[in-house]
């Protein structure tokens, strides 16, 4: 009986020269789409971590806080910024600024926001998850471009 | 006779062998300046309570053995002195976190020991030079590519301060993740195709959500957080490669 | 028949709120999210701009409600920290792309601040016309 457990012990945690089973024997599914999405959540990151905080304060705050007027960012002011014949390109750089502030934001946040509801228990529905994540944050995306290229291109 | 100083070890205590779950006991030991948590550890075993079961060797931060939580954080028990681990005079002591404990402090790190040989850390050659040619080559800036990862003692601390691998223990983890990239960065090894593809999968680089904490408590200064970031980089970059181009080699 | 069992761990629900660093992950995660949030009400600004100008100044009003403001300040917080998590973390954890030394994480950290007032005034300056 004592050496029926004790072989057992040691067969559990005495392997000797047993060698340890390779997890490499179950070959998982090369992800597909991560890569792609990772790649968006990393530079709508790299982004927004620069350009919303100012365009929070400026849109939001500097009115309330009187640095500005209010018709300061009035419709005036976004038709001549966003101006395709303005000088320098600077309609067009207003245009990317707000596509990329955009696109940026939403795949930013709809990776991490994935991340947090499959940390939180969803991990089976991931790929739901994504599905519909990742798809309004085309969307959205999508209307942003074309708002970007109303007015100049189309 | 010099008063002597003294300090509380909460220990948690666990008998696979019995009906009582985990629980703490707590010793008085007496210490000196230069004493770190293994000595007090050795000093129970030695002196309070034989039956205490923990694991160390070389007692001097190299051979990752005796690593445990001491207050909450993962440490190497060697290289955490008492008089600063012990505020308001008390030690607590905790097998490390993410791992099964066999008993008392000593863990189960057969998930650990997987890992590691998943990602095959050794040089994978597609044809090995024959002898006549001599060594491998290797310059100093080659060396400086992977050295850093190279460090790594296998103490397994970044598993336990991992959120993500306490979660979910088929994740691949810092350690192993660390070690892929430094194969796929020496220079010699041609094995980069490889490994990436049986790390770009969810349970792999992807798991990873970069909280960081695992280069934060790593004693070698290997910084498994920036690999694994590396890693994803170039992971996804050989992923545009082949949807791009996919007849391209591999590399 | 000696039976032998290893004492199971599990990670606590609020295993986020145990060490300070987990806390300011969760934190960053929360930001990340609301990046989104603000992303979708810049949305909303260009669609109501397009709508006309009676339709955009309704929307810039409804920014400056009392409750729109209370939103857009957590936000504001919110994505502040995580700029500011981000660049500590790409200095102590960085993602070296080639061989070569690190530089102290003060070091990049201070880069990216720098960046970042940069890339503030050039868009107070390009985007809004200046102060």
């Amino acid at each position: 009986m004592a050496e029926e457990a004790r072989s057992e012990f040691d067969a559990r945690y005495n392997p000797g020269h047993e060698v340890i089973r390779v997890q490499a024997a179950r070959k998982e599914r090369e992800v597909v789409l991560e890569p792609l999405f990772w790649g968006l959540f990393s530079l709508g990151g790299f982004l927004t971590a620069f350009l919303l905080p100012i365009t929070i304060l400026a849109l939001s705050f500097f009115v309330p806080l009187g640095f500005w007027p209010a018709d300061r960012i009035g419709y005036e002011w976004l038709t001549s910024a966003m101006n395709p014949a303005a000088p320098n390109l600077q309609g067009l750089l207003v245009r990317a600024f707000f596509l990329l502030v955009i696109a940026g934001g939403l795949f930013h946040g709809a990776h991490r926001f994935k991340y947090m509801l499959m940390e939180a228990g969803a991990r089976k529905h991931e790929s739901g998850l994504g599905v519909i994540l990742y798809g309004l944050a085309i969307l959205g995306s999508l209307g942003a471009l074309y708002y970007a290229v109303k007015g100049w291109i189309l | 006779m010099a008063a002597e100083k003294q300090v509380v070890f909460r220990v948690r205590r666990y008998q696979p062998q019995g009906t009582k779950g985990p629980h703490y006991q707590d010793y008085r030991v007496p210490y000196l300046d230069d004493m770190v948590v293994l000595d007090g550890l050795n000093y129970i075993k030695d002196n309070l309570d034989p039956t205490l079961t923990f694991r160390w060797s070389c007692r001097m931060g190299i051979c990752g053995s005796c690593g445990m939580d001491v207050n909450g954080k993962p440490r190497l028990t060697c290289g955490t002195f008492i008089k600063d681990a012990s505020p308001r005079g008390i030690v607590q002591v905790d097998p490390l976190t993410g791992f099964n404990s066999i008993k008392d402090l000593v863990t189960d790190f057969d998930p650990f020991m997987e890992h590691l040989l998943s990602v095959k850390p050794w040089i994978i050659r597609k044809k090995e030079a024959p002898l006549s040619e001599g060594e491998y080559l290797q310059y100093p800036e080659d060396l400086d590519a992977f050295r850093q990862q190279s460090l790594c003692i296998n103490c397994t601390l970044c598993y336990a301060a991992c959120p993500v691998f306490q979660g979910n223990s088929h994740f691949v983890g810092p350690a192993s993740l660390a070690m892929a990239l430094r194969y796929i960065r020496d220079t010699r090894d041609q094995g980069a195709d490889e490994r990436l593809e049986r790390l770009s999968t969810r349970n792999g680089i992807w798991e990873c959500t970069f909280v960081g904490e695992c280069s934060v408590v790593c004693p070698k200064e290997v910084d498994p957080a920036g690999a694994i970031q590396s890693l994803k980089v170039l992971a996804t970059m050989r992923h545009m490669r082949k949807l791009l181009m996919p007849k391209s080699a591999s590399r | 028949m000696v039976e032998v069992r290893e004492a199971v761990w599990r990670r606590p629900a609020g295993w986020w709120t145990h060490n300070k660093d987990y806390t300011l992950f969760m934190l960053r995660e929360v930001g990340g999210t609301l990046c989104a949030v603000y992303a979708i009400l810049l949305l909303g600004l260009l669609m109501e701009y397009n709508a006309g100008k009676a339709a955009y100044e309704g929307y810039l009003a409804f920014l400056q409600t009392p409750a729109m403001l209370v939103i857009q300040g957590i936000i504001l917080v919110f994505v502040v920290v995580h700029a500011f998590t981000w660049f500590l973390l790409i200095g102590k954890s960085q993602a070296v792309m080639s061989s070569y030394r690190a530089p102290a994480w003060t070091r990049i950290f201070g880069l990216m601040i720098v960046v970042f007032l940069g890339a503030s005034a050039a868009v107070l300056y390009l985007v809004f016309g200046g102060l």
